[in-house]
């Protein structure tokens, strides 16, 4: 519980500072802020009624606590260019962005693992060098690619789903398997090393003298024992796939967050920039937090080493 | 000489420096490899399935998709490098200073890397890329400082285990001084986890900055640059498949290269992650 505690706490600090991270891209932009907000071909008075509404003419320290406030009550501002407010136009956004990190994640686990183990089990077999051969494969596409490719066959060829769009769960199972197969080949590489290495100790040796069926030696013995290094990994490939959505929903024209963000970016729409980046970094810290006290519960030596 | 005999016989190694290889050729030679000006339009060859004039067929505009692969090929190496020279230079430099000199500014120089890497690095580099514009440089100077944090940790790791051998303690009693032991003696004793990042780095810049291209957010629309192509293909997928079938293989292969290479060194140097 101390520990909980204590872990919860520590977000604390990283949440300020990635929100300082995202204030500050208004500030480090080339130009006057004001300008930058107003858009381009605003008269001169109008920029100076923003400055002031915004309180860009105050201080940095002030203008960020006034930001980090309305921040905190739900307020992003508006979009500059749809003129709404952010808030509610992120809300969906985020919402279908985290459905599909989610179906990835879990495509990704639920075919990396499986794999990681017969190759473990199977050591230098045919199908060991296949999971491998594939899974370096795999960890060299880009998403971009691969999601051309699964259009491509699944869409245009067989027309088993469709390509773009939302709704439903047919929807979401190209996006899915494209924005994991890279995080599937890297979980199925580490389930197997971390198996092997596991495999190879003495009370896997004793349980099999003891005549332990191998079955229950497999998933009792060996593959709780090398689940934390997995776990590790599949959390750090949930920080990937966030990133990763990026890429997938501008292939599959998915509206998420990620797309929102870049079609932000190219239209200089800052305040949504900021919303969306605060937003996907947010999800990363909290994932993060997620999975080390998932540890705890897996490994109490962490728990009672801090 | 060792070295080299000990890479012939690491096979994953090997294949990847020859991938490599093979593109660095493709990279250099390209205007003699290329039959066709990459930007060159000829609106009478639209669209061409690949047949002995064009061997990757051609794009929207009748340009030579072969030729915009190979000069896709110089681009993206171009773009590697500079993002680990960029990226490799300044972090390697903090993680010296920060190993070395330790202390509060070891502090502060770590928290700000930990800071770095609270975010994904494709979502760093499109922050950066907010900041500094859109464009090919922008994309190059985003990827490069996104690297960044990695290369300091890395070099402040080996630093630390460097810094308190015999050798350093007996030139500092020759009255050597901080910068001559840091340039002499610790750098090239860190320098095998240094190489092994690098060349990841460069395979993994290549991606990302290609995915930018594909996002719109990297080079201009109209280069010949992997990322974009892509991005152009996604409008004929339909009518003409064949113009993404390359450029994604090239970018894969490219990738794949360096990937190899990169794991087969660190199996050579015995490098243990972090």
């Amino acid at each position: 519980m101390n520990y909980l505690a204590k872990r919860l706490l520590s977000v604390i600090p990283v949440l300020l500072l990635a929100s300082v991270v995202v204030f500050m891209i208004i500030h480090l932009i080339p130009g006057d802020p004001a300008e930058l907000l107003a858009g381009p071909g605003v008269p001169d008075s109008e920029i100076q009624m923003i400055r002031e509404n915004m309180g860009l003419d105050k201080s940095l320290p002030e203008q960020y606590l006034v930001w980090l406030s309305k921040l905190v009550r739900g307020d992003f501002g508006e979009s500059l260019v749809y003129g709404q407010p952010i808030m509610p136009l992120v809300m969906k956004r985020f919402y279908n962005t985290f459905l599909l990190t989610l179906a990835g994640i879990i495509f990704s686990v639920a075919l990396g693992i499986p794999l990681g183990m017969a190759a473990a089990i199977k050591q230098n077999s045919l199908l060991d060098v296949l999971v491998m051969g594939v899974s370096i494969l795999g960890i060299s596409m880009p998403i971009f690619w691969s999601g051309l490719l699964l259009i491509l066959l699944f869409s245009v060829e067989l027309e088993i789903f469709p390509a773009t769009g939302i709704g439903g769960f047919s929807h979401l199972v190209l996006p899915a398997v494209a924005i994991g197969a890279n995080s599937m080949a890297i979980i199925a590489r580490m389930t197997r090393s971390s198996m092997l290495e596991v495999l190879r100790q003495d009370y896997i040796l004793s349980a099999e003298a003891r005549g332990v069926p191998t079955f229950v030696i497999i998933i009792k013995h060996a593959f709780k024992n090398a689940l934390i290094p997995i776990i590790t990994i599949i959390a750090i490939q949930f920080g990937y796939l966030l990133g990763g959505a990026v890429i997938t929903e501008t292939v599959f024209v998915y509206p998420g967050l990620g797309r929102l963000l870049v079609d932000a970016i190219s239209r200089r729409d800052y305040p949504v920039v900021q919303a969306c980046i605060l937003l996907i970094a947010v999800m990363f810290i909290l994932i993060n937090i997620i999975v080390d006290i998932l540890y705890t519960y897996i490994d109490p030596k962490i728990r009672y080493a801090k | 000489m060792d070295f080299l005999k000990a890479l012939k016989r690491n096979k994953l190694a090997m294949i990847g420096a020859i991938v490599i290889s093979i593109f660095t050729v493709m990279a250099l030679g390209a205007p003699l490899i290329a039959g066709h000006d990459p930007t060159d339009q000829n609106l009478e060859h639209v669209l061409q399935v690949p047949d002995q004039h064009f061997v990757f067929g051609t794009d929207e505009l009748g340009r030579d998709i072969f030729s915009r692969v190979i000069w896709g090929a110089r681009n993206s190496l171009i773009v590697g490098l500079l993002v680990v020279l960029l990226g490799g230079s300044l972090g390697v430099f903090i993680g010296i200073v920060s190993g070395y000199y330790g202390g509060p500014l070891d502090t502060v120089l770590m928290r700000i890397m930990d800071a770095m890497m609270s975010f994904p690095t494709i979502l760093l580099s499109l922050l950066i890329v907010t900041i500094i514009g859109i464009g090919l440089e922008g994309a190059i100077i985003a990827v490069g400082l996104a690297s960044v944090p990695r290369f300091a940790r890395i070099t402040r790791g080996s630093v630390l285990s460097v810094k308190e051998k015999e050798y350093i303690e007996a030139a500092r009693v020759l009255g050597q001084n901080n910068f001559k032991i840091l340039l002499k003696h610790v750098l090239p004793n860190c320098l095998a986890p240094i190489i092994v990042q690098t060349t990841l780095t460069i395979g993994n810049s290549i991606l990302v900055i290609s995915s930018l291209g594909f996002l719109g957010l990297g080079a201009k629309p109209g280069e010949p640059e992997w990322g974009v192509m892509l991005s152009n293909a996604r409008s004929f997928l339909r009518s003409a498949p064949h113009i993404a079938m390359f450029p994604g293989l090239a970018i894969a292969l490219t990738v794949l290269g360096f990937n190899m290479l990169g794991d087969g060194l660190r199996d050579l140097f015995d490098v243990r992650q972090k």
